[in-house]
């Protein structure tokens, strides 16, 4: 009796045994708390999917924001999962976690109405760079322009290239900072060239005065009458009044402006008169007609600069100044007086005399028109 | 006789319990992040950075499943060390592919480099040849100082190289190499005009 209790007390213990580490077995299996990974993943593939749209110079604060509590999360899970297994608590790192997806999933909206606004501001920027260029482009090649803006607007043409590059390579930021400069540049050169064409169209009121009288002049004296516009590059043939040819002209590199002095590779402005006609070895230049410049206010002019001071003691008028061959160069390039092509040279110099009037102006038509027209 | 090979098998059963998981795969994470670290050090994010992207993902999601594995009474990472390792080889390749685009780029700059100098020696002597004296040598001045611009240009190119700015120097390259081409059919045309060349 005694040994079957024995017996019973030793399987008991023993079923025991068994029960107890089997039940702290299940205590540990069921009564840990499920890890985050659901909310961890969800955060991870809201800041991935929100990575792959949002561009990297325009990366919104909320994204940044969701990557931190992500990583945030990370960690304290992490920390938890050294804790003892009945003692962890994943409460805190779901949290993050939802707040890291819900910032995650607004970021692609933010970024994509900064990155809107942003190419949108680009895009008024170029335009605007386009514009001045094309205007300044149209001008550029004929308007004698100081070095220095040259440089400017090589550069800046250059780094707006650079601009465009990095816009189509989406590296945002660069092509704001080239942008920035070239239209910097860009715009220095063209309130250069609109400064230097307003100085010079103020004379524009007497231009138009000389070339009616012209005009006049060679219909009432029935006679030819020659008007050069040098902004246009053109020479214009009048006979009776009515224009007759009219001859690409190619004038003084620098043109723009009054002629002041001997050398300044100016082409003179004023009425003049072809004072003699010169070809074979009297000319180096096929064919040429001489004007008489300096005129009488052509002189008071120059007595008047000397005088104040705006030019040297030393300096003197100039003259030689004519209408000849050896153009047709596609550049400026006299000393100052007035180039047509052989052909055209010989036309001209055929229909001329001696004692016909020529009279070289600015231009014929105001600047707004010189602009927005076709390239003169 | 049962009883005891109940007892064997519980002992056991518990044995498992409490040291049978497997060690966190510490030297794997270690190495995968070592290698993703090794691709920025290469500036995969600037070359490749649609690969880098990816597979930076890819860590970030098997670094979170090893955390999950480790919340679980019984780890098993098998799975994960499998993709740790995935991750690092895959990291090489990116690293790898990084650095061919790089190459690319900096060969593509020494060859816009190298068509830049061959257009400016041609400029430089176009120069020369075009309309001197009262023939329009002023005129060109403009043209000559376009040329210094470039070659001030080439330098800064030369000097983005040695920094590293690849991307930078290619694109200044691109659009020196258009603006020195630019002068050379301007010249061209002006010489063709004058005679000087055909």
């Amino acid at each position: 009796m005694a040994r079957k209790l024995k017996k019973k007390v030793r399987n008991s213990l023993i079923i025991i045994g068994i029960l107890i580490p089997l039940i702290i077995a299940g205590i540990f299996y069921w009564g840990s708390p499920k890890p985050p990974d659901l909310e961890m993943n969800k955060a991870r593939s809201a800041i991935s999917e929100a990575k792959k749209v949002i561009a990297s110079d325009f990366i919104p604060p909320a994204f940044n924001q969701a990557v931190v509590l992500y990583d945030s999360a990370m960690i304290f899970w992490k920390v938890e999962n050294e804790r003892f297994i009945l003692k962890r608590k994943y409460d805190k790192i779901r949290t993050l976690a939802i707040r890291a997806e819900q910032l995650a999933l607004v970021s692609p909206k933010i970024a994509s109405q900064n990155t809107e606004e942003f190419l949108a501001a680009i895009d008024r920027d170029m335009e605007a760079i386009r514009k001045d260029t094309a205007q300044i482009e149209q001008l550029y090649s004929r308007l004698p322009l100081p070095t220095t803006i040259n440089k400017k607007y090589s550069t800046g043409l250059m780094l707006f290239n650079e601009a465009q590059l990095n816009l189509e390579q989406k590296n945002y930021k660069v092509c704001r900072a080239k942008l920035e400069i070239a239209k910097n540049n860009l715009s220095d050169v063209a309130r250069h060239t609109q400064n230097l064409l307003s100085d010079y169209f103020a004379n524009l009121g007497t231009w138009k005065r000389w070339a009616d009288q012209t005009i006049r002049e060679s219909a009432q004296n029935q006679t030819y009458a020659i008007i050069v516009d040098k902004f246009a590059g053109k020479c214009y043939l009048y006979r009776n009044g009515v224009l007759k040819t009219t001859y690409e002209a190619e004038l003084g590199k620098n043109w723009i402006g009054e002629k002041r002095y001997s050398g300044d590779k100016a082409t003179p402005e004023g009425k003049y008169r072809i004072t003699k006609k010169k070809d074979g070895h009297s000319t180096k230049y096929y064919k040429a007609m001489l004007i008489n410049y300096p005129n009488d206010e052509d002189k008071r002019r120059f007595q008047e600069e000397i005088r104040r001071k705006s030019l040297p003691r030393y300096a003197k008028i100039g003259g030689m100044i004519e209408i000849h061959g050896g153009g047709g160069k596609g550049i400026n390039w006299t000393d100052g007086c007035v180039a047509l092509d052989n052909n055209q040279m010989d036309a001209l110099y055929r229909q001329v005399s001696v004692g016909c009037p020529i009279t070289i102006v600015g231009s014929l038509q105001p600047l707004f028109e010189v602009i927005k027209g076709p390239k003169p | 006789m049962k009883i005891k090979l109940l007892s064997g098998i519980a002992i056991v059963g518990l044995a498992l319990v409490f040291t049978g998981c497997q060690k966190y795969p510490q030297a794997e994470v270690d190495a995968a992040n070592a290698a993703i670290e090794a691709t920025k050090a290469v500036q995969a994010n600037l070359y490749v950075p649609e690969e880098y992207n990816a597979l930076q993902d890819s860590l970030t999601t098997v670094l979170a499943a090893v955390e999950k594995e480790k919340s679980k009474l019984f780890h098993n990472y098998k799975d994960e060390v499998a993709k740790l390792t995935a991750t690092a080889e895959q990291a090489k390749v990116v690293a790898g592919n990084a650095q061919a685009k790089k190459e690319q780029y900096k060969q593509e700059t020494a060859t816009a480099l190298t068509e830049i100098t061959a257009l400016m020696e041609q400029n430089k002597e176009y120069l020369a040849k075009a309309p001197k004296g009262k023939e329009g040598k002023a005129a060109l001045e403009a043209i000559a100082a376009d040329l210094t611009t470039i070659e001030a240009g080439v330098v800064e190119v030369n000097n983005k190289l040695a920094s590293d700015d690849i991307i930078g120097a290619l694109n200044q390259a691109k659009s020196l190499k258009e603006k020195a081409t630019g002068i050379n059919t301007e010249l061209t045309e002006v010489l063709k005009k004058t005679g000087k060349i055909k």
